[in-house]
């Protein structure tokens, strides 16, 4: 079945009061249940894409939805929720793994280095001419979102660290969203206004799977009770790694060895 | 479609595999310890077992079977040794991932780590469960000699007998209020 432009127009408008309900709610749960003490951030960013809504609203209808004015309104008020959505994930990281400082340390480390690379890669190879420009930029921040998570989460199972369900849920749906919006981006880049209204839909679609991802885990999100985990001594990483590296190359040589073809004893 | 449209889909759709694959649950090896001290607290089980295995690898037990019970006899009995010799192999590559989580937990635990350090290690395990996968396919063919198992598990319990000893050096170091680098180096 095939969408004509009004179905479209008339799903987008149900999926913004949609999305916008869902918006009121979440915000309402995280300020009855105080959570905007332990999420600064992502309270922020749900506070921001519940204002993006009426502000663009206020500028299509003053200053017409062709205009200039509405054209840079919707980008930057886009790279406002994109930056917000960074604050975010950077806080959702903190507070996975924060407490841990020797891995925490090195994490935010590769995270930043991961982000770059992939924002770089992005932004490089998304085409450059002045129409693409912003959704390139775009593409690339979220691009290098999902890259960052999918990072941390590698880091959070090689240390084992323990992730609750409600965060893990939320660095999930982010990291979902953002590799959907990337695609999506991508996916405009290539077929620009033919895509556009096509582009919103899905768009909404994600955004409003990302939201019952995030109301499902704030509902269910209770604050860790226990405190912050015993380090060890200062001196026992390096007492201990070191040697079991050195421990591992020799190892490593020993399967070497036996993995080149010998003589005899086989069975 | 474009070029770039066939990349991205392909990097998002690997992000998703990873996403899924590193927010999934890590398999346990047993070592669910809430500190990395209890990781080291009963390392080499495989080795009780040793003695068993280099017989299970005697080449003439096999000729003598050949020779008393015939070829199909002979044939049975090494399929069946190799089965438990891949299932040792098996106990010894779980040996290695406790071993790993230990460090790994150490390194969680530790107040500062080194980034050389922890991509060595990485590397290495890498290189290991690279290098472990080859050698069980050619334990599978019948390729391999009871020296080289006895080499590897000998050297897995080093490993893991010289980690329970620091551990232990660093907990009464501790203790005592001492330097714990100082004393594990000495």
């Amino acid at each position: 079945m095939r969408l004509n432009m009004s179905s479209l127009a008339l799903i987008q408008r149900v999926m913004w009061l949609l999305i916008l309900a869902l918006q009121v709610v979440i915000l309402l749960i995280m300020t009855g249940k105080k959570q905007y003490r332990d999420f600064p951030a992502i309270y922020l960013y749900l506070l921001i894409g519940l204002a993006e809504s009426p502000l663009l609203y206020f500028v299509y209808v003053t200053k017409g939805f062709e205009s200039a004015a509405a054209y840079w309104t919707a980008e930057i008020a886009q790279g406002v929720v994109v930056l917000a959505r960074w604050l975010a994930v950077c806080e959702i990281c903190y507070n996975i793994l924060g407490q841990f400082r020797g891995v925490w340390a090195l994490t935010w480390r590769a995270l930043f280095a991961f982000g770059a690379v992939a924002l770089s890669a992005a932004v490089l190879f998304g085409g450059h001419d002045y129409t693409r420009l912003i959704s390139t930029f775009d593409l690339g921040l979220e691009f290098s979102i999902a890259t960052a998570l999918v990072v941390f989460f590698t880091f959070t199972r090689f240390y084992d660290i323990p992730v609750s369900a409600a965060l893990r849920s939320i660095g999930v749906a982010f990291c979902m969203y953002s590799c959907f919006r990337a695609f999506n981006d991508t996916i405009l880049q290539t077929f620009l206004k033919n895509y556009a209204a096509t582009w919103s839909v899905i768009d909404g679609l994600t955004y409003l799977a990302t939201l019952t991802l995030i109301g499902g885990a704030v509902v269910v999100y209770q604050k860790a009770q226990a405190s912050e985990p015993a380090l060890l001594p200062s001196g026992t990483y390096a007492a201990v790694i070191p040697q079991a590296n050195d421990r591992l190359v020799n190892l490593n040589e020993r399967l070497r060895q036996m993995l080149k073809p010998r003589i005899g004893g086989k069975i | 479609m474009s070029a770039l449209l066939v990349t991205f889909g392909v990097l998002v759709a690997g992000l998703l595999a990873v996403l899924v694959w590193s927010s999934g649950r890590k398999p346990r090896t047993g070592c669910a310890a809430a500190t990395p001290e209890e990781c080291f607290t009963s390392p080499c089980h495989h080795l009780a077992n040793l003695t068993q295995i280099r017989q299970a690898f005697e080449v003439a037990d096999l000729d003598y079977l050949a020779a008393r019970g015939g070829r199909v006899v002979a044939k049975r009995v090494k399929g069946d040794r190799r089965r438990v010799g891949i299932a040792y192999l098996n106990g010894l590559r779980g040996e290695f991932d406790r071993l790993m989580e230990a460090t790994a937990r150490i390194a969680a635990f530790s107040p500062e780590v080194q980034a050389k350090q922890e991509w060595r290690r990485f590397r290495l395990a890498l290189e290991f469960r690279l290098r472990y996968s080859v050698l069980r396919l050619k334990f599978a063919v019948g390729a391999l000699s009871f020296h080289g198992l006895r080499d590897l598990a000998s050297m897995l319990s080093t490993l893991a007998v010289e980690l329970e000893s620091t551990m232990g050096e660093l907990a009464a170091a501790a203790a005592l209020g001492h330097n714990p680098s100082r004393s594990a180096q000495t």
